[in-house]
């Protein structure tokens, strides 16, 4: 008996053995990166369906995409050190960072169209909006919620003064619920949601946000893990690269992406067409400090911001 | 030291305090990551700090007022479903049938349903809380009043007692350990419901309750309010189960004699 157990003992420990030191000749490297449906997420989108990415990455590095949806999720991923590069909204990027988290900015990606809308008749602007009455919208911290508080801070001087009236609810449940309810009194849509809720009979539009998007520089961005940043240069520098080409690619055969990204967002080629004409993907960051005084402003953040020329990578971050 | 051996109360305070100490040092040495898990520390000073001048304090009575509302609600329906089983066989066996079904399900599966079809405001709240303490206090109550010895009903009979002396002398007294234990299951069961529910609904009513909170604080980052937020909802379900129940025990089946507990 002795004797057997021993044998099993070694054989156990040769085949661990064998098991893990299974790496090959090359150091092998995996960069996982998420990237989800939507269009501020354009650039990735295009780079993972050309696999743009793959030519300029070195040798032996393989691309794993991910597909979570929600900021707070993506961020923890990153710092758990379970993702390393991903589209956050700038929001919640700059939430984290002020929260000292590990993170570093590698670049925009841009930003998407977001609309507010009503299924109600007494409501015919966002100050008509009551102090009960729920805003769907899908997520804190995300761009659309960026948005909305620079609207309201615009234009009713107050960016938190309908925070309370926010409810996250999926943009299909919100689009089921604001046509056939009034569970919610106005909802807060981005492209290619608005399009959507656009056709609904009793839905109404309350406000675009683009000018508001324009100056808070309200869209998604690039997010790398500190770590990975640091002992991936390599990497990171074929990401931008990568993006460089995507933009360009973007820009020479916009019919092309605009059928590519009409089926996998469920509206008309001409329609996409439009809205990368208008809010093309682009890599520069314009109002980083303007959008993170609104937060701090508000209460959001606790303490005064990093500002952008004071960020750890400024100097690698693309500049307009 | 035999003290503590005897004393379960005084064993768990103590491994709470083992666990705190190896929480604060683990942090405060960075074997942990600070952002993954605060010091324990800062939490208390986050706590203190956001009952009493932040909006913690409104929204915790936002979840209790909920789920007390919805625990009455629950008690009323399950007395008047159980009086019909011992009325009717044919609710009894309806009713039998729909707890085998429905008390295994969680709530939070029923959610895009109940919010379908009651909003997404406190009815829908207080709809998820009676479907998790409903069931089990149900299947509590029939399973107490089934175990009624048959002698104190032939008794009852006997002595021409009426129905309502009848169930206020032989079958609340019978059926009282059941009944409370019906409501520790529920209570457990709405309680972590609740909290979910909030933290998928966002705001409920003006505030939103501690599931909110915690929603939120996720949102913007701040781990150390979302472990307040987690510590606030043991000490309320500690302080529910080792107080409340505890004392409506001893009101009752301990001062009936109808309890092991000591």
């Amino acid at each position: 008996m002795k004797k057997l157990m021993s044998c099993i003992l070694i054989i156990s420990i040769v085949i661990m053995a064998a098991c893990g030191s299974g790496k090959g000749n090359k150091e092998e490297r995996t960069v996982r990166i998420n990237c989800h449906d939507v269009y501020a997420a354009t650039t990735l989108l295009v780079m993972k369906e050309y696999k743009i990415l793959e030519k300029y990455l070195p040798e032996n590095v393989k691309v794993e995409w991910v597909e979570l949806a929600t900021g707070p999720d993506i961020r923890d991923a990153m710092v758990s050190g379970n993702l390393d590069i991903a589209d956050l909204s700038l929001m919640t990027f700059i939430m984290g960072y002020e929260n000292k988290l590990p993170l570093k900015l590698v670049s925009y990606m841009g930003a998407t169209p977001i609309k507010v809308y009503s299924n109600s008749e007494s409501i015919n602007s966002v100050s008509d909006i009551g102090t009960n009455d729920k805003i769907a919208i899908t997520n804190k911290t995300t761009t659309l919620h960026a948005a909305f508080l620079g609207l309201c801070e615009d234009k009713l001087g107050d960016a938190m003064i309908y925070d309370n009236n926010l409810s996250a609810v999926p943009a299909a449940d919100a689009l089921a619920s604001i046509s056939n309810s009034d569970d919610y009194k106005a909802a807060i849509f981005s492209f290619p949601n608005c399009s959507k809720a656009e056709e609904l009979d009793n839905v109404k539009l309350l406000e675009d946000m683009s000018d508001v998007i324009e100056k808070y520089s309200v869209g998604a961005a690039s997010v790398s893990s500190s770590e990975f940043y640091d002992n991936n240069k390599d990497i990171i520098e074929a990401y931008k690269k990568a993006q460089d080409d995507v933009l360009n690619y973007i820009e020479e055969n916009t019919d092309e992406v605009s059928v590519f990204l009409a089926e996998r967002f469920g509206v008309s080629a001409e329609l996409v067409k439009e809205v990368i004409e208008t809010m093309p993907p682009s890599k520069f960051v314009n109002n980083y400090d303007l959008q993170a005084k609104l937060l701090y402003d508000n209460g959001i953040l606790t303490s005064e911001p990093t500002k952008f020329i004071e960020l750890e990578n400024y100097d690698e971050i693309p500049m307009e | 030291m035999k003290k503590i051996l005897k004393n379960q109360t005084l064993q768990s305070l103590m491994w709470i305090i083992l666990i705190v100490v190896i929480w604060e040092v683990s942090s405060q040495t960075g074997m942990v990551n600070n952002y993954i898990l605060p010091k324990f520390s800062d939490v208390i000073g986050a706590m203190v700090n956001q009952i009493c001048f932040g909006e913690l304090g409104h929204q915790i009575l936002n979840s209790l007022t909920v789920i007390i509302l919805g625990f009455f609600v629950s008690v009323a329906i399950s007395i008047i479903i159980t009086a019909l089983c011992v009325l009717s066989k044919v609710c009894k066996s309806l009713f039998v049938t729909l707890c085998t079904i429905f008390n295994p399900l969680p709530g939070m599966a029923l959610l895009p349903l109940i919010m379908m079809w009651f909003g997404i405001g406190n009815g829908a709240m207080i709809a998820l809380i009676v479907h998790g303490v409903m069931w089990p206090l149900v299947t509590n109550l029939l399973g107490g009043i089934k175990n009624v010895p048959q002698i104190y009903d032939e008794w009852a009979d006997n002595i021409e007692l009426s129905p309502i002396i009848k169930v206020k002398e032989v079958y609340l007294f019978s059926v009282m350990p059941s009944f409370i234990s019906g409501l520790r299951i529920g209570w457990g069961r709405a309680w972590r419901a609740l909290i979910s529910a909030e933290m998928v609904f966002g705001m409920i009513g003006s505030l939103g309750g501690i599931g909110y909170y915690i929603y939120t604080n996720r949102a913007y980052a701040n781990m150390t309010n979302v472990i307040v937020g987690i510590v606030v909802i043991i000490i309320i379900g500690l302080i529910v189960d080792r107080v409340v129940f505890y004392t409506i025990e001893k009101l009752t089946v301990m001062k009936w004699g109808m309890s092991i507990e000591r």
